[in-house]
This record gives C-alpha cells, sequence and structure tokens, in this order.
C-alpha cells in the first residue's frame, strides 16, 4: 500500500512489526525478502513517489577537507531512491577483496564471498544480468577473442580481469519496478513524505523505540516497530545515528567512534600515462560492447600483495580517436557525443567493429586512467554542523582528504605494471606523464559519486559499528544495510553488493522474526 | 668422393684464414650494428634518452657478436625476445617517465650516441 504522510492524522503512533528507513535499492531490496511473511512492515520515504526540489534540499551539507564532494547531486529523496541515479554497472567483489590486507589497516570483513554469493544470484535475477556470466571464463576469453584482453588473461600475467554487466533502465530502477508489488501488497506499507528526524531509543536505551518522521508541510508522526533498518545511504545512515544524541552524546552505535568515519568512494586519476602501441592493429582499449558488459583489468591478487597496492581498474582510452567515433557511425549525434566525451576524462566507448577497424582507425598513441579502492581511513569522515536543515537535522560536514601514500603508490605501480605487461607481450610502451610525476593527476574533482564506508562491519564493536548481520552493536533492533557498512570498498560499483548484502539482511530478519514468534507461542 | 691434395690445402687454407679472420675481428664490425639499430624499431624516441655516465662497451660488444652469428634479422628477433623477458622478469627502469628494460635502454643509449 502506498500512502503518505499527509494522510496519516498529524501527531499519532503507527505500529509495526519492521519499519524500513529508506526506499532505495538497499530498502527496497529488504521488503522484498519480507514480503510473504505475514509481517506489517512500513517502508519510510523521505520524498515523494517522484523527484521534488524541496524535498533535494534536506541533501545540503558542507566540505570542509582538501577534496570536494557533492553531497546534493548524487542523492535521490524520492521512491526507488538514488537507484534512479545509477547506470546499473554490475560486479561482484572478488573473494580475496573480503579478506583482511596486511598493509592496509582496518582491512577485512567479517563475512565471505560464499556468505553473499546465495544473494548475489538473487540481485543478479533481479537486476536482469547473468550471474554466471561473472566468473565464466570460457565466456570472459570468448567475448574478447582477438582483443589483447585475452592476452592479458595469460598465465604468467600481472594482471587479472573482471566482468561488469550493465542492468538495463527498467531492471534497475528498483522504485518503478516494485512499485506495483508494494501497492498491492497488504502487509507492505510505503510512508511518502516521511523523512526522518530522529531515532528514540526504548526505556533500557538498548534498542530503538520509535522513529520520529516529518514532512516540509509541518505534519508528523511516530513510527514504532520491534526492528528497525536504516537503509538511506552512506551519508544519511550516519547522519541520523549522529545526530540521534539525547541521550549517547556521541550518538547512537558509536561507542567506537566509527560512525561518520572510514568514508570511501573510488577516486579516479585521468591522464595518468601515455601508451603507445608497438602494433597499431591491436586493440588494448577498455570499452563497453554491445551486449552490455565491460572488461575491466586491474592488477593480478599476487602482484597486489607483492607490490603492497590497493585495488585499481586500469581504464585504457582512446582519446584521440574520438573523432572517428562518427566517421565510424555517421549522425550529428554520435559526433556531439565524441566531442562531449572529448571534454570528459571518461573512458571512450567503442563496440567489438571499432577494435576490428583498429588498422583504419586507432591512434597508436592511448590515454590510461586509473580507478581506486580507497582504504578505510579515520581522517575521511562526516560529522555533522550546529546548521540544520528545515526539519531541524543538523548538516552533514564532509572531510574527504588528499589521496594518501598508499593510493598515490597504487596509482604508479599500476601504470608501472600494465608497462610491464605490455613489455612482456611486446605490443606497448608506457610513459608516466608528467602530470603525475609532479604530482598534478591527484588534483582532481571526483566524479565518481560512490558513498561506501561510514558505518562499518566489523567482527568486534571496537572496530565497527555493525556486526556480521548488520546489526548496530550495543542495539537490540537496529540494523543497517547499504554500502555504508562496507568494511572496504574493492573497485567496482556498490549498488549489485549492496543489494545483495541487503537481501541476506532481509533473510536473516525473515528468520530471526520467524524464530521469535515461534518461541512467543511456545511461551 | 675423392679429394685433390690441392684443393683439400686451398680449402683447409680457405677454412683456416676464415677463422682467423673471424677470431681476430671477435664480431661483426660497425656497419652491421648500424644496421641494426637503423632496423630496430622503438616507440621512445632517442631525444626522450637522458645522459648518462653508464658503461654500454660490453652490451654493443654481446650486440656485435650476436651480430655476427646470427645476422641483423635473427639478432633483432633475439633481442626482442630478451626485452619481453626482461619485463616479464621486471627487469626495467624508469627514464623520463618511460618504462623500459635494460636492454631495450642500452639500446636507446647506443642509438642516441651514434645518432
Amino acid at each position: 500500500m502506498l500512502k503518505d504522510l499527509k494522510d496519516v492524522s498529524s501527531g499519532s503512533t503507527l505500529v509495526y512489526d519492521v519499519c524500513i528507513i529508506g526506499t532505495g535499492p538497499a530498502g527496497i531490496s529488504v521488503a522484498k525478502q519480507l514480503l510473504d511473511t505475514g509481517r506489517r512492515v512500513v517502508m519510510l520515504e523521505s520524498g515523494g513517489e517522484f523527484s521534488e526540489s524541496k524535498y533535494q534540499q534536506l541533501n545540503k551539507g558542507e566540505n570542509s577537507g582538501p577534496r570536494f564532494l557533492s553531497l546534493d547531486a548524487s542523492r535521490m529523496r524520492c521512491f526507488g531512491g538514488s537507484g534512479k541515479l545509477w547506470a546499473g554497472v554490475c560486479s561482484p567483489f572478488k573473494s580475496d577483496e573480503f579478506d583482511k590486507n596486511p598493509f592496509v589497516p582496518l582491512s577485512g570483513w567479517p563475512i565471505s564471498l560464499a556468505d553473499l554469493n546465495k544473494y548475489y544470484k538473487q540481485a543478479a535475477k533481479m537486476l536482469g544480468v547473468s550471474y554466471e556470466k561473472f566468473y565464466s571464463k570460457s565466456y570472459f576469453q570468448d567475448t574478447f577473442a582477438g582483443l589483447s584482453f585475452k592476452e592479458f588473461n595469460r598465465k604468467n600475467s600481472f594482471l587479472s580481469g573482471r566482468v561488469y554487466q550493465t542492468s538495463s533502465a527498467k531492471n534497475r530502477d528498483f522504485g518503478e519496478k516494485y512499485k506495483k508489488v508494494f501497492e498491492l501488497s497488504k502487509t507492505i506499507n510505503v510512508l511518502f513524505h516521511s523523512t526522518v528526524t530522529e531515532l528514540n531509543l526504548n526505556k533500557t536505551n538498548s534498542g530503538i523505540q520509535s522513529v520520529s518522521v516529518s514532512d516540509l508541510d509541518g505534519n508528523k508522526a511516530l513510527i514504532e516497530a520491534n526492528v528497525f533498518v536504516l537503509a538511506c545511504g552512506a551519508l544519511e545512515n550516519p547522519r541520523l545515528l549522529l545526530a540521534s544524541n539525547k541521550f549517547y552524546k556521541t550518538g547512537i552505535g558509536n561507542s567506537s567512534g566509527f560512525v561518520g568515519s572510514c568514508f570511501m568512494s573510488h577516486p579516479g586519476i585521468a591522464n595518468v600515462a601515455e601508451i603507445y602501441k608497438t602494433s597499431a592493429g591491436r586493440c588494448i582499449e577498455s570499452g563497453s560492447y554491445k551486449d552490455s558488459y565491460v572488461a575491466q583489468f586491474g592488477l593480478d591478487r599476487k602482484e597486489r600483495l607483492k607490490q603492497k597496492v590497493l585495488s585499481c581498474g586500469l581504464s585504457i582510452s582512446n582519446y584521440t580517436d574520438l573523432s572517428n567515433f562518427s566517421t565510424i557511425y555517421s549522425g550529428k549525434i554520435l559526433s556531439d557525443f565524441s566531442k562531449l566525451l572529448k571534454n570528459f576524462s571518461f573512458s571512450a566507448i567503442y563496440d567489438k567493429r571499432t577494435c576490428r577497424d583498429k588498422g583504419k582507425y586507432a591512434s597508436k598513441v592511448l590515454d590510461l586512467g586509473i580507478s581506486l579502492e580507497q582504504p578505510p581511513l579515520h581522517e575521511n569522515r562526516l560529522s555533522l554542523l550546529d546548521k540544520k536543515d528545515p526539519l531541524g537535522v543538523p548538516l552533514i560536514n564532509m572531510h574527504w582528504s588528499n589521496l594518501s601514500k598508499i593510493e598515490k603508490e597504487t596509482v604508479v605501480k599500476s601504470a608501472k605494471t600494465l608497462a610491464k605487461e605490455l613489455g612482456a607481450l611486446g605490443i606497448g610502451r608506457v610513459r608516466l606523464t608528467d602530470d603525475l610525476l609532479s604530482g598534478k593527476s591527484y588534483e582532481f574533482n571526483d566524479p565518481v559519486n560512490h558513498h561506501i564506508g561510514t558505518t562499518r562491519m566489523s567482527e568486534t564493536k571496537e572496530n565497527g559499528v555493525v556486526d556480521k548481520n548488520c546489526k548496530v552493536f550495543g542495539m537490540s533492533n537496529l540494523y543497517i544495510s547499504g554500502s555504508s557498512v562496507f568494511p572496504t570498498s574493492s573497485i567496482v560499483n556498490p549498488t549489485y553488493t549492496i543489494i545483495a548484502l541487503s537481501l541476506r539482511l532481509g533473510d536473516y530478519l525473515k528468520q530471526s522474526l520467524s524464530i521469535e514468534s515461534n518461541l512467543k507461542e511456545q511461551g | 668422393m675423392r679429394v685433390s691434395r690441392r684443393a683439400f690445402i686451398f680449402s683447409g687454407l680457405f677454412l683456416a684464414s676464415g677463422w682467423a679472420y673471424w677470431k681476430v675481428r671477435g664480431v661483426s664490425d660497425d656497419s652491421d650494428i648500424e644496421l641494426f639499430l637503423a632496423n630496430y624499431e622503438s616507440v621512445i624516441p632517442v631525444k626522450d634518452v637522458l645522459n648518462t655516465n653508464i658503461q654500454i662497451s660490453l652490451f654493443e660488444k654481446k650486440i656485435l657478436s650476436m651480430l655476427a652469428s646470427m645476422g641483423v634479422a635473427k639478432t633483432i628477433v633475439a633481442v626482442n625476445q630478451i626485452i619481453k623477458n626482461e619485463y616479464q622478469s621486471e627487469d626495467t627502469r624508469l627514464m623520463n617517465g618511460w618504462i623500459v628494460s635494460e636492454t631495450e635502454f642500452k639500446i636507446l643509449i647506443l642509438k642516441k650516441n651514434r645518432a
């Protein structure tokens, strides 16, 4: 059932079994698991069914760090949340990316890939992509047959690849895809224009009793539930925990000081190196292909451990070729598109045909850009300002530092490693750019709006905010879902993993609620 | 097959003089190395080679020796394989932004010295 706060008597208290705060990919995935349980579930959406600028204003905040993060540009307060902005690019974490990395403090997940595989499969189905194709070696080889990507997959390669698949617009917008399901559901309610302004503790301060919700027209309500799930993104989740500080002065779940801390994204460093092909006919450019998958290479795990670097993705682009894009595919739109691409530091888009035509069209000089995993660092953190939004919730202050030593080392060492790979194959040489050598390449505004790691998952309460089941340490009934619980970030787009983790949390809640009711019946 | 005494002596002398010539010269001559450098393709421009005091006389002798025994074309193939192996075994260095293998680096110096 879809409702609006204005349709509820102002000041009333609504009671449910489960309250999910947020209706993005995370919130919807948790709710979907609870669909047939008979449990009364409410999903609280800050905005309406569609985006409204006055609710978008609630995302505003400030930056105090040397690097700027656009706090209001990348988030949507409407049904479906930031899933409406997502490009749909999916790839799972690799198994070793859950492991503790000896040279990255605070790395390591308390769960493994095996704990998520079942949910990655479910998430792939929801997104209309193939789970099997992420892992099919023959698929990888066949897909890139004739390209040098195939050669990068050789036995002694310094690199290893990933397959990315793109979920179509109709599959990736969960707001659109599942609206009807929730509309028809008798047990799941979606309440629009219900911005949570505070989490209210129970009498023993050991769990959440209720949440206060408001709209911008002054309507208010109290939502009580047995279980609460925060699923409103890696900026809003910590904001609400920090803002709910009536009893715990540093905020709920923050005894370790990790709420808001260890923010991560995927910085993209452009103009790292020039690649000179020794053989003009070979295609080594990164690219997306007609049936919506992309191969991206990074350093092999063995190399990463040996060189003590983070994960990265190597993007080999052909800027100088972009004028040829419109030559190959005539038409003004594509011509304009190629001009547009030329003005930005994005990878050029090629299809197989372009690659086959390399001899005719390709430039011998390519550009290397690198997207980076960030380490979890305390200094990259979100805190609250004294200033408040129109609903009285303190604004976010983001402090995002310049790239750390290990990130810079990852960029340089990865470029050198690519040079070794191309040299060993005899297909190219690499020259690090003057901008990289002078450090200028690191001065950038990050265009990637991946928000990760501000309520991290950990084995113990000393090192994180939630346990392996996404339950907030010290709280009996408060859970968090979304990329804020990621202890480390890999380099893949986070939404696919957000959905898998949320499905897992939904499954866990389904089971634990069932056990609870069985115990009640027996008692 | 019978070989006449004269033919036997002449052929012996011919082989001995060839061996002596090779032994005295030791390796191929300077024009061979010029030919090798002219035919050795590199995407790395010689102008990017920094001035260095590195001694390459031993390397030069090695190339001359290869040229003497294999000729230019086969030497290029062999050198390219050495370079590939050096990239694989990470025997590389940074030169003015370029990541080059040790052998490649020495060839570039040779090119620069003879430019």
